[in-house]
């Protein structure tokens, strides 16, 4: 340690740090201030009229605590975070989305309670669908369908189809697959858009 | 700690502080504005020092605090709740003072014939005093002219009362970091009152 005690090993053997160093601390040494009477006082007059800085947590404590007061107080200091005052970007997201969190539900709650009156009141305009009779079914016969949709699914998919692969490129790019990449799925709908694309050339044709 | 004129590098927070720290944050943050009163009177006098030597007047060194004390009422959600609550409140004092050194037009002089307003020369005559006072003005405004990040760090260092711990803890850089920037702000600062002293 050096005079005025500032430690060596923070200014190494720069002179002028060291110095500054010295003069700073003697130039702040002031012990005897201190804040005048009344300062708590006057600094907590001025957070009377803030919001509580977390409403989203005042809320949820007082609803633990069954405390309509406060959680009303919370939504209302949400309220005042959210477009009021200048305020840390991060509490007036939290406190804008309980405003929205409760608005949201107080509108739910509310439609929930107007269409619970309407029914209870017989208010409801429209006829329920089950008191619909069902047409009557004309009794044919049940028609057996032998449903000749045998579907012969021919998804041969798994074709290991011996591809001569002795070609010693090193197939690092999909090119070198020229028909044969989509073999299985892409196989089988290649042929059905053909048939199709020939039936309309025949019809053409005649 | 600052009477003996003594920097200490590193100031351990003891645990029971910071869990006291945290009781009284986690009180207000659920509503009870009161448990603020305890945070302000505990370290309301030396966030008060702290302004006073960024301004080098109580009456604007007890504004500046007053609006540090509500801007961390507004953000005590923010705090990380690491290190010190006075560490996180020393430094936004400091850089509100800082903020008004600059904004402020005129140096404050200190008055030969009224020394009392500023007790800061124990028993020296008025006329040691008023070049004491003079050169602490100085200091003052040069500092507050400093280009960031060095002036903030001197700041906390030597104004806020801040540890080298504790400021790199609070501005989120490395140890060595705000070792160096301290070192180029002392010898910055010594630089610009070279040039403009007499």
């Amino acid at each position: 340690m050096r005079p005025f005690g500032v430690p060596t090993e923070q200014f190494g053997d720069d002179v002028a740090a060291e110095a500054m160093a010295r003069e700073l601390v003697e130039v702040t040494d002031m012990p005897g201030v201190r804040p005048s009477d009344g300062f708590t006082d006057r600094v907590m007059l001025v957070l009377a009229d803030e919001p509580v800085p977390q409403p989203a947590l005042m809320l949820r404590v007082a609803l633990r605590g069954r405390r309509l007061g406060a959680a009303l107080s919370a939504v209302r200091d949400a309220w005042r975070v959210t477009f009021t005052g200048p305020r840390p970007l991060a509490a007036r997201a939290q406190a804008f989305a309980l405003v929205v969190v409760v608005a949201v539900g107080l509108a739910g709650l509310g439609g929930g309670a107007v269409a619970g009156a309407s029914r209870l009141l017989g208010l409801d305009a429209q006829p329920s669908p089950s008191v619909a009779p069902p047409p009557p079914v004309p009794s044919v016969s049940p028609s057996p369908s032998p449903s000749p949709s045998v579907s012969p699914s021919p998804t041969p998919t798994a074709t290991p189809r011996a591809t001569p692969t002795d070609t010693a490129e090193p197939t690092e790019a999909p090119e070198g697959t020229d028909d044969h990449g989509g073999s299985g799925s892409g196989g089988g709908g290649g042929d059905d858009s053909g048939s199709g694309s020939r039936s309309g050339s025949n019809s053409g044709s005649g | 700690m600052r009477g003996t004129g003594t920097f200490t590098l590193d100031r351990p927070i003891a645990a029971s502080d910071l869990s006291a720290d945290r009781a009284v944050v986690d009180r207000v943050l659920s509503g009870d504005r009161e448990a603020f009163r305890e945070i302000v009177d505990r370290e309301g006098p030396a966030l008060v020092r702290a302004c006073h030597r960024v301004l080098g007047d109580l009456h604007e060194a007890e504004d500046a605090a007053q609006e540090a004390f509500v801007m961390a009422y507004r953000s005590l959600g923010q705090w990380r709740q690491e290190g010190a609550l006075g560490a996180w409140l020393a430094r936004i004092a400091v850089r509100i003072a800082l903020r008004r050194a600059q904004r402020r037009p005129v140096v404050t002089w200190l008055d030969p014939a009224n020394p009392g307003s500023a007790d800061v020369a124990g028993a020296l005559d008025p006329a040691s005093v008023a070049v004491r006072m003079e050169r602490a003005a100085e200091v003052r405004e040069a500092l507050a002219d400093l280009d960031e990040p060095y002036r903030e760090v001197v700041a906390l260092r030597f104004f806020g009362d801040l540890s080298l711990s504790e400021i790199a803890e609070q501005t989120g850089r490395p140890l060595g970091t705000v070792k160096t920037h301290l070192h180029r702000g002392l010898s910055r600062l010594k630089l610009a009152l070279d040039g403009v002293a007499p």
